[in-house]
């Protein structure tokens, strides 16, 4: 197999078939077609549809996209699995790295075409359709869109080279005799985990600066990416796009904690079969969960921050209230259903996509109903809870660990 | 702290040719008692039972007269023992201070008390730079087992179980480890240490329990088990019993 060609599965196998050219320019046609007419020609036709600008919209998805196919690419090349891709686990860190960078340029060539054509097609049907003449919204933003997408693509493929992701589990960047961080980096995780810890209950105090620890410890870049990068980057997208009103402000927020969770779950998924295996730590399935729930709530509370700072001048009211409410139980069941992955070390990644459909049907059908909004959440804590009885309580005091 | 097994008999599988036991004793948790025999003896076999990771043992084991097989939890944390096994199990990617900081927490350990400790880690082990900012996955077999046992000593509130603590460590090392266990004696804090280490052995432990194939073929105090070959150090007395059919009488430790 040449270096081409397994560049070719690897992408096969982990993102799924890329596009040829034609395909994705066609691709892209048509959903420049679909998302234009969805959002713009109904906010033409009712007036009190929302109207949301699609190329920001689209440039939204592939940035997310894109950061998402990063961190897939370079996670999977930390910790290739044997059953699927095992001649990964026979190559070097500079292989790896190579690897990933030539994986980066195939995803980033079949995605250009792509976007380009839909935001050409917009571009059309703003201007002759919806007889947009504003030199701003017809070509400044989607050339802005189009940058940022070169930006994304040059920053990772940047970060694999140089090394501040590494692409191995054990790599070659080493001072000494082994892979360690600073000592003041060290100190400084020490520090952070206590500290935060210090806010846990008692019971779940271990366990949460464990979490922390761990995920510092993983990938310490990635870390900051997304807990201080991506609420900066959502209040940006609020107030530059949404209005304050409209119930996509709940869904972005909430949207952005599931997927932030959905990978501090991938990560903490990977520890708590070391958890398991330890006998000083205490495994209790119970703990572990509350754990993770305790850890990623206080991470993700940047994003209620958010949410509440814009929407605040609606919450005094009654509406705003239950507004407020519905977003707070909508938050603890994406925090639950997110979280499930942590009780299930060994589970599929493709499981995960159950865990998009509970999170769609029980917050996102929830943000989307007036006033009773709030059962649809609850109710999904209610099933996620249950779904996991058996397993929350089988798995208690380290009974499976040491047998 | 009483441990007490009667007519304690496990094998692995029903066929296995191997089985320890019956065993009869009671382990002190006041005193040192050093666990020892050749390769294959039963030595890691009875620790783990005593831990009750294995449970499908015929007879009867108790701790304080409780029996462990009726305890709903882990024997570890519930009876203060800290437990070194013989393959250090360490969280990989957390560098050792981490792992213990988080053992720290797990038995609540005064901030004062839990420095002064590491403190004394530090001088006795040697410990470099490794243990604040390297992962456990990057350290040498010595400084596992190093991590292994400061594990086991910081969660040992009431009884400590080490399972061949000198194995990979460097003499500076093995020295701590000395220094560790007698100030344990000094306090009249109990240890069951498993060891090759026979010098080592005579120097710390009080009780002695001898297993050959998976039977106790001696259990008392070092002391009495020298007054019976008079002149001869622990190393002679042991190959003599190990290569003589005989085996000394059986009695508690």
């Amino acid at each position: 197999m040449n270096s081409t060609s397994v560049q070719k599965h690897l992408i096969r196998n982990l993102i799924g078939p890329l596009s040829r050219k034609k395909r994705s320019i066609s691709k892209g046609i048509a959903l420049g077609v679909l998302l234009f007419g969805l959002f713009e020609f109904l906010s033409m036709v009712n007036p009190n549809a929302p109207r949301i600008p699609v190329p920001w919209l689209l440039g939204l998805t592939i940035w997310i996209s894109q950061v998402a196919v990063f961190i897939k690419i370079a996670v999977f090349l930390r910790y290739p699995r044997r059953e699927d891709f095992f001649f990964v686990m026979a190559l070097s860190n500079d292989q790896r790295k190579e690897l990933a960078s030539a994986s980066m340029l195939l995803v980033h060539n079949a995605i250009t075409p792509f976007i380009c054509s839909s935001l050409g097609t917009g571009i059309l049907l703003e201007f002759f359709v919806f007889r947009e003449r504003s030199f701003i919204n017809l070509l400044v933003l989607p050339s802005v869109v189009i940058a940022v997408v070169w930006l994304i693509f040059i920053i990772s493929v940047n970060l694999l080279n140089r090394g501040f992701v590494r692409p191995s589990a054990q790599d070659d960047r080493r001072w000494g005799h082994f892979v360690a961080f600073p000592s003041v980096l060290s100190l400084l995780i020490v520090k952070i985990s206590r500290a935060i810890g210090f806010f846990a209950p008692q019971k779940i105090r271990p366990f949460v600066i464990r979490n922390v620890m761990y995920l510092l410890r993983t990938d310490p870049l990635q870390f900051l990416l997304f807990t201080c990068a991506a609420p900066v980057l959502l209040l940006l997208f609020m107030i530059l796009i949404i209005k304050q009103s409209s119930p996509f402000m709940e869904f972005f927020t909430l949207l952005a904690v599931f997927v932030i969770n959905s990978y501090y779950s991938f990560n903490l998924k990977e520890s708590s079969v070391i958890l398991k295996r330890c006998p000083y730590y205490r495994y209790d399935s119970r703990l572990v969960l509350w754990a993770h729930l305790f850890t990623v709530a206080i991470f993700s509370s940047s994003f209620i921050l958010v949410f509440s700072g814009i929407v605040n001048v609606h919450l005094i009211s009654v509406s705003g209230m239950i507004r407020m409410l519905t977003f707070l139980i909508a938050f603890a069941a994406t925090l639950f259903i997110s979280s499930r992955a942590v009780l299930h070390p060994q589970r599929k990644d493709s499981e995960s996509a159950i865990d998009f459909i509970f999170f769609i049907l029980a917050v996102a059908t929830g943000l989307f109903v007036p006033l009773y909004g709030w059962i649809f959440p609850l109710l999904g804590i209610v099933a996620t809870v249950l779904l996991e009885w058996e397993t929350i309580i089988a798995d208690t005091y380290g009974q499976t660990s040491l047998q | 702290m009483i441990f007490t097994l009667e007519n304690l008999l496990y094998s692995y599988t029903k066929n296995d040719r191997f089985s320890l036991g019956p065993l009869s004793f009671t382990l002190r948790s006041d005193v040192i008692t050093a666990l020892v025999g050749s390769n294959g003896s039963g030595k890691t076999t009875l620790i783990r039972v005593l831990l009750n990771e294995l449970i499908n043992y015929d007879g009867v084991y108790t701790i304080d007269s409780k029996p462990v097989r009726d305890i709903n939890g882990t024997v570890l944390y519930d009876f203060g023992i800290g437990y070194a096994p013989e393959d250090p199990l360490l969280d990989e990617q957390l560098s050792g201070y981490e792992i213990l900081c988080i053992i720290k927490e797990i038995h609540r350990i005064k901030d004062e008390i839990f420095e002064n400790n590491i403190a004394q880690f530090r001088h006795l082990f040697q410990l470099e730079s490794w243990f604040d900012t390297a992962p456990c996955k990057e350290y040498s077999q010595g400084m596992r087992r190093k991590v292994s046992l400061m594990i086991a000593f910081l969660s040992a509130s009431d009884y400590l179980i080490i399972d061949e603590p000198t194995n990979g460590l460097d003499p500076l090392s093995v020295f701590g480890i000395k220094k560790l266990l007698a100030q344990y004696k000094e306090q009249g804090r109990g240890v069951l240490v498993s060891s090759h280490m026979l010098d080592f052995v005579e120097k710390i432990a009080v009780n002695i329990l001898i297993l050959k194939k998976g039977k106790i073929a001696f259990a008392g105090t070092v002391k009495e088990l020298m007054e019976r070959w008079p002149g001869k150090g622990l190393d002679e007395i042991y190959y003599h019993l190990f290569t003589s059919t005989g085996s000394l009488e059986e009695r508690p430790v």
